[in-house]
C-alpha cells in the first residue's frame, strides 16, 4: 500500500513537472489561441516573425501602437526579437532546424544565404512583391534584388537602405582654426590632419585624433576603398572579367599613404582596438578631427544626430561631411552598399495564404501614404495632435513613438523615402534639402559590388577568413610591423588560399546567368 | 628551533633563512599577479564612477577627476537593466532550487540499492556525460515540449548536471547503510530518511554545487538568446552585451532618460556600471560559499 501511494505521488509530481512546463509565456501557435469570438470579419491572421535588434529594450507588443497596427492590417504579430551579434548563428539553428517562423530577416552577408537560397528554403517572391506589395517595391533599387536572385527568381524582400549611408567628416570649427579649406584630394586631406596635430585644433594638453580610424580598418578603409577602384572586399568589372579589388596594386599606393600618416602621429596608435562606442567616445570628447560615420544622418540631422548633446554640434562644434576625395590619378569614387539591409524571407514550407498575404500587407504597407503617415504620426489624439496653426504636431507619447520607431526599424521594412533617412511630412524642409545635396554629390561616384548575385561555394567557406587575413596584413603594413612589401605576400595566399577559386566559381556561375 | 645542528650538509639555521627567502619571493610574486588580476576590476569600478570629461584621462589617470553616482542612476531609472537584473536573480533562485532538488533526489535513487534498472539509469547518465546532441537536437526538443519563449527553456533543459550528479551519487553511497536500517526501525520511510538524515549530512555538497548552478544561471546567455523570443524577458547578460555593444545607453524611448544620458554621463561609464552591477551578486556569494568547495566536491569523490 505505501509502495502503491509513493508511486502515484511520483507519478502526479512528475505530471505536474510537465504541466508546468507547458506554460511557456505568450502563446505563439494559432492552436494556443482563444477561440474566435463571433466575428463580422476574418479572425486576425497570426504571424510571427524573427528579426535582429541592437539595443537593450525592444519595442513592446503591448503598446496602443503595436495594437493599431495589428487592427489596421487584420494580423496577430508576434515579432521575435534576436540580440543582432548573435542574429546569424540562431538563424542558422532555426533553419537547420526545419522550425521556421513565418518569415525573418536574413542579412546579405550572411554566407550560408546562397546555399539556402540553393537547397530551396526559401519561397520565391517575386510574383509577390509586383503583385501585392505594389508601394515597396517603387522603393528598391533593383541593385538590392542581386543578392537574393538564383535561377532568375526572387527570393526575399529586400530591407531598402541608401546605396551610400555614410561618408568622411571632419570638424567644421578646427578647419577655420586652421585656415584651410574643405578638402577635395587626400593630398589636401594629408595637409589638414598635419595642421590639426600642429595647432593642437583639440586644445592645449588634450588628446588629439587628427583622423580617428577604428577596429578592422574603420575610417582608414575609406581611403583604400577609393585607391582600390571600390569596396576593397568587393569585386569589380574590367574588360569584362571580374577582378579582386583588395589585391589592385593601387592599394598598395593607400597604404603607403596611411603608413605615413600613421608615423606621423595623424592616425592613433591604437586604432586597432578602438571599437565603435570608444570612437562615439573620442569624438564626444572633442577629441576627433575627422573620422567615418555610417549614417552621415547622424551628424546633420539634429535629431539623429547623438553628438549634438554631448557637446559637438554645440557651438560650432559641428561635424561636416566631406566631398567625395579624389586619389592622386584622379579617381573619385565610394564603395557603394547593395541597398538593402538585409532580406525578409518567407520559408518554402509557408502554404498558408492567408499568412503570406498578411505578410505582403505588413511589408508593402510602411511604402503607402497611409502607411507612411501612421509611421510618422502614430495615433491621431494619442501620439499627434493639431496644433493652433492646424498642422500636426507629435505629443509627448508621440516623440518617444518616433524615437523608437527611428531607432528600431520596428518596421519590418523600412520606408526607403526620396532622401535617405528623412521623413517627408516631418523633417524641416532646409535639413531634406542638405541631405538630398549630400546624396546627390556622392551618389554619381559610388561603385557597386560586381560579384552581388554572384554564387560560389568557395565564397561561402573561406571568404570570411581570407577577408580577416586581409584586415590583418592591412593592419600590420599601415602600423609598421611589417614592410610595404608584404602586401605582394598577401596577395599570393589570398590567391592562392582561395582567392583566384572564388573568382572563377563565379564567373562561371555569371555564365549560366545569360 | 636547534641551532648548529646539521642534516644531510645544511644547517638548520640557514634552511630557516632560505625557507623565510623562498616565501618572501613567493609572496612577491603571488601579490604581483593578484594586482595584475585586480587591476582591470578596479579599473572597471573606477571608471563606473567617472563623468564624461574623465573618461579619456582614465588611460593615465586611473583615479577619475570627477565623481558621479549618475551612471548607476541611469540604470536604475531605465526600465531594461533593473528588470533583466530581476530576471536573473529569479532564474537563479528557481533554477538553483530545480537543479539542488532533481540532482539530490536522482542521485539518491541512484545510490540506494534495490532500484530495477539502476545499472541502466546509470549508463544513461554517463552517456550524456560524455556525448552531447548538440544545438540543433536541443532546439528541436525544448520546441517540441512547448518550452520555447518561455524561462523554463533555460531552467528545464539543463536541470541535472551529469557530473554533479554522479558527485552527488558517490557520496550518497558512502554514507553508511547501518543510517538508513537504524531510521527505518524506528519508522521512518525513504522520503523521511532522505530528508532528515541523507540531506542534513550533505550540506557541503549541496553548498557547492549550489554554488554551481547559480552562477551558471547567472551568467545564462547564449541559452536566452536561442531560446527566448521576447526581448522583455531577456536575463541581464543578454541586455548587458547590448549595453556594451551599442555603447550608447539601453536605447529605450524615454526622452528624460536620454536627456540625462546626454548631459551628465558618458556611455563608457553605464557600461562600467552596469559591470560592476552585474558581477556584485557572484562577488558576495563566491566567498560565502568558498569554504564548501573542496569539501563539498572531494565528499563525493572517493568511493567508500
Amino acid at each position: 500500500m505505501q509502495k502503491g501511494l509513493r508511486y502515484m505521488v511520483a507519478v502526479v509530481l512528475l505530471l505536474g513537472l510537465v504541466a508546468s512546463a507547458g506554460c511557456s509565456g505568450k502563446s505563439t501557435t494559432p492552436a494556443d489561441k482563444p477561440a474566435a469570438e463571433p466575428a463580422k470579419q476574418e479572425a486576425p491572421v497570426p504571424l510571427r516573425i524573427m528579426v535582429d535588434w541592437w539595443q537593450a529594450t525592444t519595442f513592446e507588443e503591448d503598446s496602443p501602437y503595436w495594437k493599431e497596427l495589428e487592427k489596421r492590417l487584420n494580423i496577430d504579430l508576434k515579432v521575435e526579437w534576436t540580440p543582432g551579434n548573435e542574429y546569424d548563428t540562431k538563424l542558422a539553428t532555426v533553419v537547420a532546424s526545419g522550425q521556421f517562423p513565418d518569415s525573418f530577416l536574413v542579412n546579405g552577408g550572411d554566407p550560408n544565404l546562397a546555399a539556402w537560397m540553393q537547397q530551396g528554403a526559401f519561397m520565391p517572391v517575386g510574383d509577390l512583391i509586383k503583385q501585392k506589395m505594389p508601394d515597396l517595391s517603387k522603393n528598391i533599387n533593383d541593385i538590392a534584388f542581386k543578392a537574393v536572385t538564383y535561377k532568375g527568381k526572387i527570393h526575399g524582400i529586400p530591407r531598402p537602405r541608401a546605396v551610400i549611408r555614410g561618408g568622411m567628416v571632419v570638424r567644421e570649427d578646427y578647419l577655420k582654426k586652421v585656415n584651410l579649406p574643405m578638402p577635395t584630394t587626400y593630398e589636401e586631406l594629408g595637409k589638414v590632419l598635419m595642421a590639426f596635430k600642429n595647432q593642437k585644433v583639440c586644445g592645449e594638453g588634450k588628446k588629439c585624433y587628427p583622423f580617428l580610424a577604428g577596429e578592422r580598418l574603420g575610417g582608414v578603409g575609406l581611403v583604400i576603398d577609393s585607391y582600390a577602384g571600390g569596396a576593397a572586399v568587393a569585386w569589380r568589372e574590367e574588360n569584362g572579367a571580374l577582378v579582386y579589388n583588395g589585391i589592385n596594386p593601387k592599394v598598395k599606393d593607400a597604404l603607403s599613404l596611411l603608413r605615413q600618416w600613421y608615423t606621423d602621429g595623424l592616425i592613433a596608435k591604437d586604432f586597432p582596438v578602438l571599437k565603435g562606442p570608444d570612437q562615439q567616445q573620442i569624438v564626444v570628447n572633442g577629441e576627433g578631427a575627422t573620422w567615418y560615420v555610417d549614417y552621415i544622418q547622424t551628424v546633420t540631422d539634429e535629431r539623429y544626430n547623438m553628438f549634438a548633446g554631448y557637446g559637438v554640434g554645440k557651438a560650432g562644434g559641428r561635424l561636416v561631411p566631406t566631398p567625395v576625395l579624389k586619389t592622386p590619378d584622379g579617381k573619385q569614387l565610394i564603395a557603394a552598399a547593395s541597398g538593402t539591409n538585409g532580406y525578409m524571407v518567407i520559408p518554402s514550407t509557408l502554404k498558408d495564404q492567408k499568412k503570406i498575404d498578411a505578410l505582403a500587407r505588413l511589408f508593402n504597407y510602411w511604402s503607402t501614404p497611409e502607411g507612411y503617415e501612421f509611421w510618422t504620426w502614430g495615433i491621431p489624439g494619442v501620439h499627434s495632435t493639431k496644433g493652433a496653426d492646424g498642422k500636426l504636431q507629435l505629443t509627448e507619447e508621440g516623440k518617444k513613438m518616433q524615437l523608437a520607431t527611428n531607432q528600431g526599424s520596428f518596421r519590418l521594412t523600412d520606408v526607403a523615402p526620396d532622401v535617405p533617412y528623412t521623413n517627408r511630412l516631418i523633417d524641416p524642409p532646409d535639413m531634406i534639402k542638405m541631405l538630398k545635396g549630400y546624396y546627390d554629390g556622392v551618389n554619381p561616384h559610388a561603385v557597386f559590388d560586381a560579384s552581388l548575385g554572384l554564387i560560389s561555394k568557395t565564397k561561402q567557406q573561406k571568404f570570411t577568413e581570407l577577408q580577416n587575413m586581409q584586415i590583418d596584413y592591412f593592419t600590420r603594413i599601415i602600423t609598421g610591423q611589417v614592410d610595404l612589401a608584404a602586401f605582394d605576400e598577401f596577395v599570393q595566399k589570398w590567391k592562392s588560399q582561395g582567392g583566384d577559386q572564388i573568382t572563377k566559381e563565379m564567373e562561371e556561375y555569371k555564365k549560366t546567368l545569360k | 628551533m636547534a641551532r648548529g645542528f646539521s642534516r644531510g650538509g645544511m644547517s638548520v639555521v640557514s634552511r630557516d633563512r632560505d625557507s623565510r627567502i623562498f616565501n618572501l619571493v613567493a609572496y612577491l610574486i603571488l601579490t604581483a599577479v593578484g594586482l595584475l588580476a585586480l587591476y582591470p576590476l578596479v579599473y572597471v569600478a573606477l571608471m563606473s564612477f567617472a563623468d564624461s570629461s574623465s573618461i579619456s584621462n582614465l588611460t593615465t589617470n586611473l583615479i577619475p577627476e570627477k565623481w558621479t553616482l549618475s551612471n548607476y542612476q541611469y540604470l536604475l531609472v531605465s526600465r531594461a537593466f533593473p528588470r533583466s537584473f530581476i530576471i536573473s536573480t529569479g532564474l537563479m533562485v528557481v533554477g538553483t532550487t530545480i537543479n539542488l532538488a532533481l540532482t539530490s533526489l536522482t542521485g539518491y535513487a541512484l545510490a540506494r540499492r534495490g532500484l530495477p534498472g539502476q545499472k541502466i539509469f546509470l549508463s544513461m547518465v554517463i552517456f550524456t556525460l560524455l556525448f552531447n546532441g548538440g544545438m540543433i537536437p536541443s532546439f528541436l526538443v525544448v520546441k517540441g515540449l512547448g518550452l520555447y519563449g518561455s524561462w523554463w527553456a533555460l531552467i528545464l533543459p539543463g536541470a541535472i548536471s551529469s557530473f554533479n550528479l554522479i558527485v552527488m551519487r558517490n557520496f550518497f553511497l558512502s554514507l553508511p547503510l547501518e543510517l538508513d536500517e537504524a531510521a527505518r526501525i524506528d519508522g521512518a520511510n525513504d522520503w523521511t530518511i532522505f530528508r532528515r538524515i541523507v540531506l542534513p549530512l550533505s550540506t557541503p555538497s549541496l553548498a557547492a554545487f549550489s554554488i554551481f548552478y547559480a552562477v551558471g544561471h547567472w551568467n545564462s546567455y547564449f541559452s536566452a538568446i536561442l531560446y527566448l523570443t521576447d526581448a522583455t524577458k531577456w536575463p541581464l547578460q543578454v541586455v548587458l552585451r547590448q549595453l556594451i555593444l551599442m555603447g550608447m545607453g539601453t536605447g529605450e524611448a524615454n526622452r528624460e532618460l536620454d536627456a540625462f544620458l546626454t548631459t551628465n554621463i558618458a556611455p563608457a561609464s553605464i557600461r562600467m556600471a552596469a559591470i560592476v552591477v552585474t558581477i556584485i551578486p557572484m562577488l558576495i556569494i563566491y566567498p560565502i560559499g568558498q569554504r564548501y568547495f573542496t569539501k563539498g566536491l572531494t565528499l563525493g569523490s572517493i568511493k567508500g
